[in-house]
């Protein structure tokens, strides 16, 4: 690791504002910032590790010429990735980077399903791949590993992980807000092993109305702040389709069944879906 | 045939009063359930037939004559399935294009194919080899008994004047424990929520559900060798087998049928007319602003774009490009807008695909993704962004 950089890693669950934060500080002085930093090999790592494939000490020596490469010859002050697939990977990373900071983006759990569902219908859980994994999981022998292509490497629960019984039976909507459940409680049970001035997390809806709070994040970062952050952050971006999908009545009841406690514990209880503006 | 003076086709039981009337018919449509055995069935005014092509999304709909070509692909695989090799004669129960005649002519050109099709425009296979081509409708052809080993079926039953007629006129053409693949569409699929195109046109005289169907072919004389379901919502595809002996008509029992029917056509009225007004919600509230921001493609340029167009208000300056792998080459353009092959979207290279399509919607995001298009929308999910999202407008904008 290079002497003075510090790694921040911003996590979420995607469809949450992590590509928002790197679009947004990319450029910033004395920042290098990416977004999905080889997603590609990071994704397998991470879900071979949630699923149990991988311990902890091969994912450290996976990650080391990856990241760990990256942060070694980096030359600014602070070295950042913002990817949801970091967040099944936060206890490895921390012990990995004593001086890590993590932040967590969450986003109202509707909104990302809505978004995930509808807008990467072929690229997140698509019954094919998610198919093919499940298959490989049980015939490791006789069968080839997936390729490391993003879509192939959705985290499928054992069955005693969370609602893993229940998972092979779930359409893809309601692998979607399983998703977003279980990534939020990863972030959470990590974050709270970690000591409070290496974790932050904060609900997108509020950086966006909060610009006090955007100060404190961009402070938490280790980078100055910009009034046109706040600025910046009051137009969607990453937009893939400018179309707010909201979820059905339907989807809404499946995605209470599984997320509703996950979002009760975040903060969105009683709080109406909102609508965006493009 | 008058809608006063219209009776049952399968039970003879007079049709006195129609259910439901559909929009912009040319031939003054009534829609009846017969009271005694369900059995749905268009009565028609008086008309002048003609062969205008339209891709309306209401009655008027015809003379595009795709649907056939459509249907072949989704029950080929139903027909490789069968052992044909034997079959020396085969009956082409309304041929229209020839999609079905050139598959058997590849596969199996031993076999002679009696090809019947009204329409000669679309008739370029009269003299191939193997090809005895009949003009006109089947009721009026003068087939030779018991001479046929296979009938193919598809999307014909429902224009007859007369199912059970048309059906007993195959039995007696097909030799003993010969094979029909029949294929319809289902009048269940009107039940559901996101229908915006009519169901009830001009040119079909018969609505069948599953249970109908079924007994009307086994009347006729069949055995359901093998009934599809589940697949396809919107069609009934079934292989029946000829008996030996023609039974006598009978056993159209009242069960729930009738009223099951007609329910199913009251709400169906209920649900086409409140969706055609959720189109102008839909044009207004998502898809002109989504042109604005970005090029959009539209796949299917029939009715349910006619749809759009007609009752929701879209316009040529809300999509950048219109393709359809059918109905290009048929038809050059539809309200003003060129229909094209779906390959231009390569050099278009809309950033979203918006897909127009009822069964074969799955197939064609599919097609779209493979194709290098990120970003693809079903029409389905986007009309129920109108009509059953679980929050009313709210709070916050992000």
């Amino acid at each position: 690791m290079g002497t003075h950089t510090k790694p921040v890693f911003i996590v979420g669950s995607g469809r949450s504002g992590t590509r928002t934060m790197f679009r947004m500080l990319t450029g910033a002085e004395g920042l290098e910032i990416h977004h999905e930093y080889l997603c590609n090999a990071i994704q397998r790592i991470a879900a071979r590790y949630y699923m149990g494939l991988t311990s902890e000490d091969e994912a450290k020596r996976l990650i080391a010429p990856l990241h760990g490469a990256a942060i070694h010859y980096a030359s600014d002050a602070v070295w950042a990735d913002s990817s949801n697939k970091l967040s099944w990977l936060i206890r490895p990373l921390g012990e990995m980077f004593p001086t890590a900071k993590f932040l967590a983006i969450v986003r109202d759990g509707r909104k990302v399903t809505s978004s995930f569902y509808y807008k990467l219908r072929e690229e997140m859980y698509d019954d094919d791949s998610v198919e093919i994994l499940r298959t490989w999981l049980r015939d490791q022998v006789s069968l080839p590993e997936p390729p490391p292509e993003k879509r192939y490497w959705w985290n499928i629960p054992r069955s005693d992980q969370f609602l893993g019984s229940a998972f092979p039976n779930f359409d893809r909507l309601r692998r979607v807000a399983w998703h977003w459940a279980e990534n939020c409680r990863e972030i959470t049970e990590r974050f709270a092993e970690l000591p409070d001035d290496r974790v932050k997390l904060v609900r997108l809806e509020e950086l966006t109305r909060d610009e006090e709070l955007l100060k404190r994040t961009i402070d938490f970062i280790g980078i100055d702040y910009d009034p046109v952050y706040s600025d910046y952050l009051q137009t969607p971006r990453n937009v893939f389709v400018p179309i707010d999908f909201q979820l059905t009545r339907a989807q809404e009841a499946a995605f209470q069944e599984i997320a509703g406690p996950m979002m009760t514990r975040m903060g969105y209880v009683g709080e109406k879906a909102y609508h965006v503006s493009y | 045939m008058s809608p006063t003076s219209l009776s049952c086709d399968a039970c003879a039981t007079p049709l006195t009063s129609a259910f439901y009337s559909p929009l912009h018919s040319r031939r003054g449509v009534a829609v009846f359930v017969c009271s005694q055995c369900g059995l749905t069935q268009s009565g028609f005014q008086p008309y002048a037939r003609d062969r205008r092509q339209t891709l309306s999304a209401d009655a008027d709909w015809g003379n595009v004559r795709h649907g056939k070509g459509l249907r072949f692909e989704a029950v080929c695989g139903l027909v490789e399935g069968l052992d044909l090799s034997r079959v020396t004669d085969i009956l082409d129960v309304g041929s229209n294009r020839g999609d079905f005649l050139r598959w058997v002519q590849q596969r199996h050109p031993h076999a002679a194919i009696w090809a019947v099709e009204p329409d000669e425009r679309i008739v370029d296979y009269r003299h191939s080899p193997g090809v005895n081509y009949r003009k006109g409708k089947l009721e009026d052809s003068d087939l030779p008994q018991e001479k046929f080993g296979f009938v193919y079926n598809c999307q014909t039953l429902e224009h007859s004047n007369s199912a059970v007629a048309m059906l007993q006129t195959i039995w007696r053409a097909m030799r003993p424990g010969a094979l029909m693949l029949l294929d319809v569409p289902n009048i269940s699929s009107i039940g559901h929520s996101d229908i915006v195109e009519e169901f009830f046109i001009d040119k079909h005289v018969f609505h069948f559900d599953p249970s109908s169907l079924r007994r009307l072919v086994e009347a006729a004389g069949f055995e359901i060798v093998s009934p599809r379901g589940g697949e396809d919502p919107f069609n009934i595809t079934l292989l029946a087998r000829k008996i030996e002996m023609m039974p006598e008509p009978s056993g159209y029992g009242q069960g729930t049928l009738p009223l099951d029917n007609a329910a199913l056509i009251r709400a169906y009225a209920d649900t086409l007319h409140r969706n055609r007004e959720r189109l102008a919600r839909l044009v207004e509230t998502k898809l002109r602003p989504l042109a604005k921001r970005q090029r959009v493609a539209y796949w299917g340029a029939g009715r349910i774009f006619d749809a759009l167009v007609k009752y929701g208000g879209l316009t040529s300056s809300d999509l950048h490009l219109l393709v359809d792998k059918y109905l290009a080459g048929l038809m050059p353009e539809t309200h003003g807008i060129p229909i094209q092959r779906p390959e231009t979207l390569r050099l278009h290279e809309p950033q979203v695909v918006i897909v127009l399509a009822r069964s074969g919607e799955s197939a064609i995001a599919s097609r779209a993704y493979a194709m290098g298009i990120r970003h693809v929308l079903k029409f389905s999910e986007l009309l129920e962004q109108v009509t059953d999202i679980a929050v009313t407008p709210a709070a916050i904008d992000l």
